[in-house]
């Protein structure tokens, strides 16, 4: 104890003065009053012979009350005997100084400190000085607090810590029962420690150590937090769950780090009531605790956080609907989940202790390898690859692995991540694709032999056409002619006639067999599209129809035209055909009149050729282009239906349309369109779809 | 005909009314008397290359071959072809005188090395203008190259 704080003992000739005084009342009253510290005079059986005023004001007491009074009646010492023998040693000695506690007049219990004088010359008289050191007794005991509380801090963790700690609060503030709790990081209240034998007392039924804000309610203690201000009662309280144990008086006390509230500190069921102390006790405590507490709390929850985020992290590895694993540098599985174990068949333990290398196929071994070397040159930063797996029972997984290599700060490498994902099912359709593939193509070309033979029978069926076809018809029409000419002689007027119609007829059926060559070929011919200069091609045509147009008189009307892509020999017929029915229809009119026209619009070009001839009646507009389809008598227009078709085939052929307008009587307008330049060449490859007639 | 008889027309022929016709024709204008006519394309490369019933025949008269193209055996396209690349055939003139108007006939007619092509004509008037036209050209006016010896 440090003596500084201390009054002096009283020297001897301050006795020697204190007996003068008694003889001089003035000088000693002065003397006693103006003491600080309490003082008094007691007799050997402690009766109290004189008192000043400080020492009234110390203990509550008047002079004339503690002149009636003995030292036993302040004395509050938990010891018993402590203080017969300290007196003992005082009149051993002549002198003494220890602390003790006295009660004041109002129960108040105070820490003292006595210095005492003894003398037997005096009458055996006790000179007392007396020192209020209760604020120092508490600074002593806060400070004691403190270091206990230091110490459990740093030597006790978690839950046990609180336990540690709040049984420091209720010795010190002589409870039976407390509870030490914290705000979560959501405020709700957490509960670590109650005082243990409570905590079996206690009957609530599903007693939570976790309260939640919400189900706080507004009793004592969730107002201190609220409040962020101590309360207190020293009544019982009337508002407590059915089981829990009865609170006669208690203390709420918030626990505050830089102004907000972080814990609580509640204690009850003292034996005295709580006072103003109490709370300057806990006040003390929670002060030191609070910084002490948020640090611990802190702590906590970055613990927590770093236990959630490691969970987080095996949580994905071990759900993961892929196989995930850690593979060291060397190749050895470091760390699989599940899922791998699934797809090759082993158990974890069995991984653990092979290499990617035992359990993949030999053929991709090496591939694998020299990606793996490539990463760890950090050539690459991460690599996929489709490899496979030898399952445990044998059989081969087809699996596709990614590979990112993890290194350490140094820069070296620690080891790989590799996520392997099952493709076997994708594999093995893959697989059957390429087989069902295999067999389109092969029924393909069966097909397309097939479609070959066809149109080589075709091809045959018309080369025959065309020669065996016509050689009868010219031995028919030879042999009329022969007869007609051997025979002349016997033959009259009608058998000639009857000569002549033979060979009429056979004729029209040569006629008729070039224009069924002809269609059939518009049909099987490949398109070779260039640009065509439509007038020139007109102007060509029509020179060529000079024989059709001999002596007659038509106008040819031919403004500029838009040129053409298209297959030059398939267009100059079309033009040859329209424009010889042009001619052919309008036999009769004088003048006749043929106007050629064409623009382009969108992205096509539109032809027409309009006549005044007989035109047509539009009710059989559907059949114009039909094969063998006719409008008119043989006796009126000769032809056999055919040019038409072949119009309509070759301008399909392009891509184009072809329509007619016309007027029984009034003439015929003919339009066909071809496509601009970019979609003919659309036309082309749909040509060379169609057409498959190999040249010889 | 007598097989070792000079030949100055070759019609390669196997429809019997055309090669009526044709004969009748030249007859008219007096061609036929040293014309073979032939039914096949075996028998006119056998003729041509003077083989079996033909081995004793003299080619060096032959001013025509008139060349149908669908015959039996060989067709007339190979006849042409085997002709080309013999030496002693490959100078003969050949007209081929077919029914085809089909222009793929005719290019490759005229690729395998036929003097001349000539469409049939339907109605015999036609037909015996032409072929009197062609007899008489390659008869009369058109001169052979001089025999190699």
């Amino acid at each position: 104890m440090d003596k500084s704080t201390m009054p002096p003992p009283l020297p001897s000739s301050a006795v020697t003065g204190a007996i003068a005084v008694e003889r001089g009342e003035d000088v000693h009253q002065a003397f006693m009053q103006a003491l600080p510290d309490g003082f008094w005079i007691n007799d050997f059986s402690g009766r109290f012979l004189e008192t000043n005023e400080a020492l009234c004001q110390m203990l509550g007491y008047t002079r004339e009350e503690l002149l009636h009074m003995n030292i036993q009646d302040i004395e509050a010492s938990e010891t018993p005997g402590e203080t017969a023998a300290h007196i003992q040693e005082i009149i051993r000695t002549g002198s003494g100084r220890f602390q003790t506690r006295h009660r004041r007049k109002d129960g108040v219990v105070m820490g003292v400190e006595v210095s005492a004088l003894y003398t037997a010359k005096l009458g055996k008289r006790f000179f007392v000085i007396l020192r209020d050191i209760t604020e120092r007794k508490l600074m002593e005991k806060a400070l004691l607090i403190q270091n206990r509380i230091s110490n459990i801090f740093l030597t006790v963790s978690g839950d046990e810590m609180f336990n540690e700690a709040l049984k420091i609060v209720l010795e010190e503030l002589r409870s039976p029962y407390g509870v030490f709790g914290y705000l979560d990081q959501g405020g709700n209240l957490v509960v670590p420690s109650m005082t243990r034998h409570i905590w079996d007392k206690c009957q609530v039924t599903d007693k939570s150590l976790f309260f939640p804000r919400s189900t706080w309610g507004d009793s004592s203690w969730p107002r201190a937090i609220r409040e962020k201000k101590w309360n207190y009662t020293n009544e019982v309280s009337a508002r407590i769950p059915k089981g829990h144990i009865g609170i006669s008086r208690h203390i709420s006390f918030p626990i505050l780090f830089q102004g907000k509230v972080i814990g609580l500190f509640q204690v009850a069921n003292k034996g005295t009531d709580y006072t103003e102390e109490d709370i300057r006790m806990l006040e003390n405590i929670a002060g030191y605790v609070a910084p002490i507490l948020n640090v611990e709390l802190q702590r906590k929850w970055a613990e927590e956080e770093l236990r959630e985020s490691e969970k987080r992290f095996r949580t994905t590895f071990e759900q993961a609907a892929v196989g995930i694993a850690h593979v060291g540098t060397d190749g050895r599985w470091l760390r699989v989940n599940q899922k791998l174990c699934d797809i090759v068949g082993y158990t974890r333990e069995e991984l653990l202790a092979r290499s990617f290398q035992d359990i993949t196929h030999a053929d991709d071994i090496e591939s694998d390898l020299e990606y793996v070397r490539q990463l760890l040159a950090a050539t690459i930063p991460t690599y996929s690859m489709e490899k496979r797996y030898l399952h445990k029972n044998g059989e081969i997984v087809w699996i596709n692995l990614t590979v990112a290599l993890v290194r350490k700060d140094s820069g070296e490498p620690d080891y790989f991540i590799s996520v392997i994902q099952d493709i076997s099912v994708r594999k093995r359709m893959e697989q059957e694709i390429q087989q069902l593939n295999a067999e389109l193509e092969q029924r393909v070309i069966q097909r397309t032999a097939q479609l070959q033979a066809a149109n080589a029978d075709l091809e045959n069926f018309s080369y025959s056409v065309s020669h065996d076809l016509r050689a009868p018809l010219r031995a028919i029409d030879g042999f009329a002619s022969i007869l007609r000419e051997d025979y002349a002689s016997r033959l009259d007027e009608e058998g000639l006639r009857l000569f002549q119609v033979v060979s009429d007829n056979t004729r029209k059926m040569a006629q008729l067999i070039d224009d069924i060559l002809a269609f059939s070929c518009a049909g099987r011919s490949e398109l070779n599209l260039t640009t065509l200069d439509m007038n020139a091609l007109v102007q060509q045509v029509w020179q060529e129809l000079e024989p059709q147009r001999a002596e007659r008189a038509i106008e040819l009307r031919l403004p500029p035209l838009p040129s053409a892509r298209g297959d030059h020999a398939a267009v100059r017929q079309v033009w040859m055909n329209l424009l010889a029915n042009a001619v052919k229809f309008t036999r009769g009119r004088e003048p006749a009149v043929i106007e050629v026209g064409g623009r382009h619009e969108g992205e096509e070009n539109i032809y027409s050729i309009r006549d005044n001839g007989v035109g047509f009646d539009m009710a059989y507009v559907a059949k114009l282009f039909g094969l063998f389809q006719r409008l008119h008598g043989m006796e009126e227009f000769a032809g056999t239906g055919v040019g038409l078709s072949i119009v309509k085939r070759f301008i399909t052929k392009h891509g184009g349309r072809v329509w007619a307008e016309g007027k029984t009587g009034e003439g015929a307008t003919f339009w066909f369109t071809l496509p601009a330049e970019t979609i003919a060449e659309s036309g082309l490859r749909n040509a060379e779809t169609t057409n498959t007639v190999p040249h010889s | 005909m007598a097989k070792n008889m000079a030949v100055d027309i070759l019609l390669v022929e196997d429809n019997p009314t055309d090669a009526e016709l044709t004969m009748r024709t030249l007859k008219k204008h007096y061609l036929t008397n040293n014309l073979e006519w032939v039914k096949d394309g075996a028998a006119a490369l056998d003729f041509l290359f003077r083989r079996g019933d033909y081995a004793a025949r003299d080619n060096s008269t032959l001013h025509v071959v008139l060349l149908d193209l669908r015959l039996p055996k060989v067709g007339g396209l190979e006849v042409l072809k085997q002709m080309r690349s013999n030496e002693h055939t490959r100078l003969v003139p050949v007209v081929v005188l077919t029914s085809s108007k089909e222009e793929r006939d005719i290019v490759s007619s005229y690729k395998l090395g036929a003097n001349s092509f000539v469409s049939k004509p339907v109605g015999f008037e036609e037909f015996a203008k032409t072929v009197a036209e062609l007899g008489l050209y390659w008869m009369l006016v058109n001169r052979l190259t001089p025999p190699e010896e």
